[in-house]
């Protein structure tokens, strides 16, 4: 059981390694660390309790007699090294005079009166550090090998006059707390900052192309199923993907061969109508019979047009933007209606005619349905072409704006064809546009009426690609 | 007396296409399927197929290819979508136009009567232009096939159905006056029912879109109680 949880490529496994090697690298790096720059780490003096032992060995070297004093300072020493200097010696004689001049050495008081308060009786204390003014008195207090110009020192004053200087291989004595505390943290942060994102970017980059994938799929449904690799958990949830993506592209293509076949028997019948109606002889009926079989010839069109998404199948060719807008401005001024459009004359656009055609026809006959026969402006402003559609009708209920985007939505709640449509028009325009990598929005004028706005990204950058293209 | 062929599987519609078109003074033979329909070509000389793309056994696209491997006459074809991928196949496939079913008989007709006439013109004058031929004239060219306007760096200027043959019937007749009746002939076929306004609200349209002044314009100029006179040279390749 153990053994094949090991073996098994699984998220469990990858999370329990992960985990263990950001603790195990975490660690590693704060030992490193500690030995290198084990300074910065390193209590300050006065916690270390080395003033403390200090304190206690002054007592016991002034409680000695002189003689065996300098025996007692080289046999003590363990952490540091101490000296004792006789009052008759000149390096006592210097020590002395500097403690006259500088009683406490000012950035060390702290220590200093730390020593004091031990001790009661208050004897002069020097702290030398070496880079310090006091610092320049190592070399002449002696010959000894801990009197190092690179080493801090600290010098008591016996009540004799004598001195006891304590020394430290130390190169330091510690930081300030909150300096160390600083330095600690960050160095610990970066640490497994660094090292969990390492570990952890293996963990989610399956997750992440599994995302990529689906958003592949979501834009073009056609895509090929996606490769069945990761952990275990993973391979799983990706099968159970592609199944899905499998049932879904086969719903498509049932659909659309089901459309197609739809469209092809509903048209032979059409036909048919439409052939006889010849044979109506009240101009009237006739006309009405016509219009009829329009009517559901526009309504299988929208419905097809819309269920195969076959904006994608016409080729992208460069066009001029405004003679699109005036043929549908012709072809609505046709059947009597006035649409007027401002704009310029001419403008160069890439982009799919057909689809673009349809899509303005269809915000025109939205406002000629509910409105009143709207305005077309065509405008550019770099890095966008705005094509807006204005009526002066009763708008739209602001609750609705986004909802009738939604196919077959209408606002008529009767599903009666002639107020109604088929509730395609503007589901079309907006994939139309999208396609396009465009937006349509709509809103209510606040001096009343619609105005629908298409905002397509200009192309006019790639216009000079096309103007080198002569005719064959 | 032209003879039509028509191919379609549905008999209602081959019944009633056939009744009209001879009405029409036309000859009609038809056909169900492209094997009926390659016997027919044997036995007639047809000058026109129109030819339905959704039939049982062989779909129209793949009849008109065949048939253009050995064959020029011309070919409308129905077409059940009104879908650019059918229109550019059928295009490809050597048809010579396309009317999408349902469609108004009149407009068949209109253009049965277009494409004959293009034939019969392009017959004695075009060398090796075959069935699509590309008129250019000014900066414009005007492929005729795809009834596609473009100019000189390939920019497409998207013309409406109507406006596409009137700009054709001008075409076809360059440097000669003609008068608005003749004009609804040529772009609508006989048996027109607009009035002549309407070619004046056609031209005024062309030319928005085709004169770089349209209140000077320089291509289709008015003759004064005459009409309309295309003034560019067209040259057909």
């Amino acid at each position: 059981m153990k053994c094949r949880f090991w073996r098994r490529d699984s998220i469990a496994r990858r999370f329990i390694l992960t985990v263990m090697t950001v603790v195990v690298c975490t660690l590693g790096l704060v030992a490193l660390f500690l030995s290198f720059g084990g300074i910065w780490a390193a209590p300050p003096m006065e916690k270390s309790g080395l003033l403390e032992r200090a304190v206690e060995f002054y007592r016991v070297v002034n409680a000695a007699p002189p003689s065996v004093r300098p025996l007692l300072a080289a046999t003590t020493s363990d952490k540091y090294k101490v000296v004792w200097l006789s009052e008759d010696s000149p390096a006592s004689r210097t020590l002395t005079l500097a403690a006259r001049a500088t009683p406490v050495i000012a950035n060390d008081g702290e220590i200093s009166r730390l020593i004091q308060s031990q001790l009661g009786d208050s004897p002069a204390v020097l702290i030398i550090r070496p880079g310090t003014p006091a610092g320049a008195l190592i070399p002449s207090l002696g010959p000894e090998p801990q009197f190092h110009a690179q080493r801090p020192a600290m010098a008591i004053a016996l009540p004799d006059g004598s001195w006891l200087v304590f020394s430290t291989d130390r190169r330091l004595w510690g930081l300030p707390n909150p300096v160390r505390w600083t330095i600690w943290g960050t160095f610990l942060l970066a640490a497994t900052g660094v090292v969990s994102l390492i570990a952890t970017r293996r963990l989610v980059l399956p997750i992440q192309q599994f995302a990529d994938a689906i958003r592949l799929f979501g834009t073009n449904p056609k895509a090929p199923p996606m490769p069945e690799v990761g952990p275990v958990e993973f391979r799983g949830v990706i099968a159970a993907f592609n199944t899905m993506q499998g049932q879904i592209q086969r719903l498509i293509t049932y659909r659309t061969a089901m459309l197609a076949a739809i469209s092809h028997d509903l048209r032979t019948p059409l036909t048919r109508i439409r052939l006889r109606g010849e044979f109506i002889h009240d101009p009237v009926q006739q006309a009405r019979l016509f219009r009829d079989v329009d009517d559901l010839q526009q309504m299988i069109d929208g419905a097809l047009a819309f269920f195969r998404g076959d904006a994608h199948e016409e080729t992208m060719t460069p066009l001029d933007l405004p003679s699109i807008i005036q043929t549908v401005v012709g072809d609505f001024s046709d059947q009597g209606v006035i649409v007027t459009y401002r704009g310029p004359a001419r403008l160069f656009y890439l982009g799919r005619p057909v689809a673009l055609k349809r899509a303005v026809t269809n915000l025109v006959e939205n406002a000629v349905k509910y409105g009143t026969a709207p305005d077309i402006r065509l405008s550019v402003k770099p890095p966008q072409v705005l094509i807006t559609v204005t009526d002066r009708g009763p708008g739209i209920p602001e609750e609705s704006l986004e909802r009738v985007f939604h196919p077959f939505y209408r606002l008529e709640k009767s599903r009666n064809r002639a107020t109604g449509g088929v509730g395609l028009g503007l589901t079309a325009t907006q994939s139309i546009i999208r396609e396009h990598g465009g937006e349509v929005t709509l809103a209510n004028r606040p001096e009343g009426g619609l105005e629908a706005r298409i905002t397509l990204p200009d192309t006019a950058s790639t216009a000079p690609l096309f103007s080198d293209a002569t005719d064959r | 007396m032209p003879h039509l062929l028509i191919v379609d599987d549905d008999e209602d519609i081959l019944s009633l296409l056939t009744d009209f078109f001879r009405k029409h003074s036309h000859e009609v033979s038809i056909a169900e399927n492209g094997a009926a329909m390659f016997e027919v070509l044997e036995d007639h000389a047809v000058d026109l197929v129109i030819l339905d793309v959704m039939l049982q056994k062989e779909d129209g696209f793949s009849l008109c290819r065949k048939l253009r491997s050995t064959s020029r006459v011309p070919v409308i074809m129905l077409t059940a979508v009104t879908d650019f991928t059918d229109r550019v196949v059928g295009l490809e496939v050597g048809a010579d136009d396309y009317v999408t079913k349902p469609f108004d008989q009149r407009e068949l007709l209109a253009r049965v009567k277009a494409v004959l006439r293009r034939t019969a013109a392009s017959d004695g004058t075009e060398v090796g232009g075959g069935s699509r031929p590309m008129l250019h004239f000014d900066d414009w060219r005007l492929d005729v096939a795809r009834r596609e306007l473009r100019s000189s760096n390939d920019t497409l200027v998207v013309l409406s159905s109507s406006e596409f043959d009137l700009l054709l019937a001008f075409v076809e007749h360059p440097k000669r006056v003609l008068t608005r009746d003749q004009l609804l002939d040529l772009a609508r076929g006989p048996s027109h029912e607009a009035y002549d306004r309407s070619i004046d609200t056609l031209v005024s349209r062309l030319r928005y879109k085709l004169e770089d002044d349209p209140k000077a314009p320089s291509l289709i100029r008015t003759v004064r109680n005459g009409g309309y006179i295309f003034m560019p040279r067209v040259v057909s390749r």
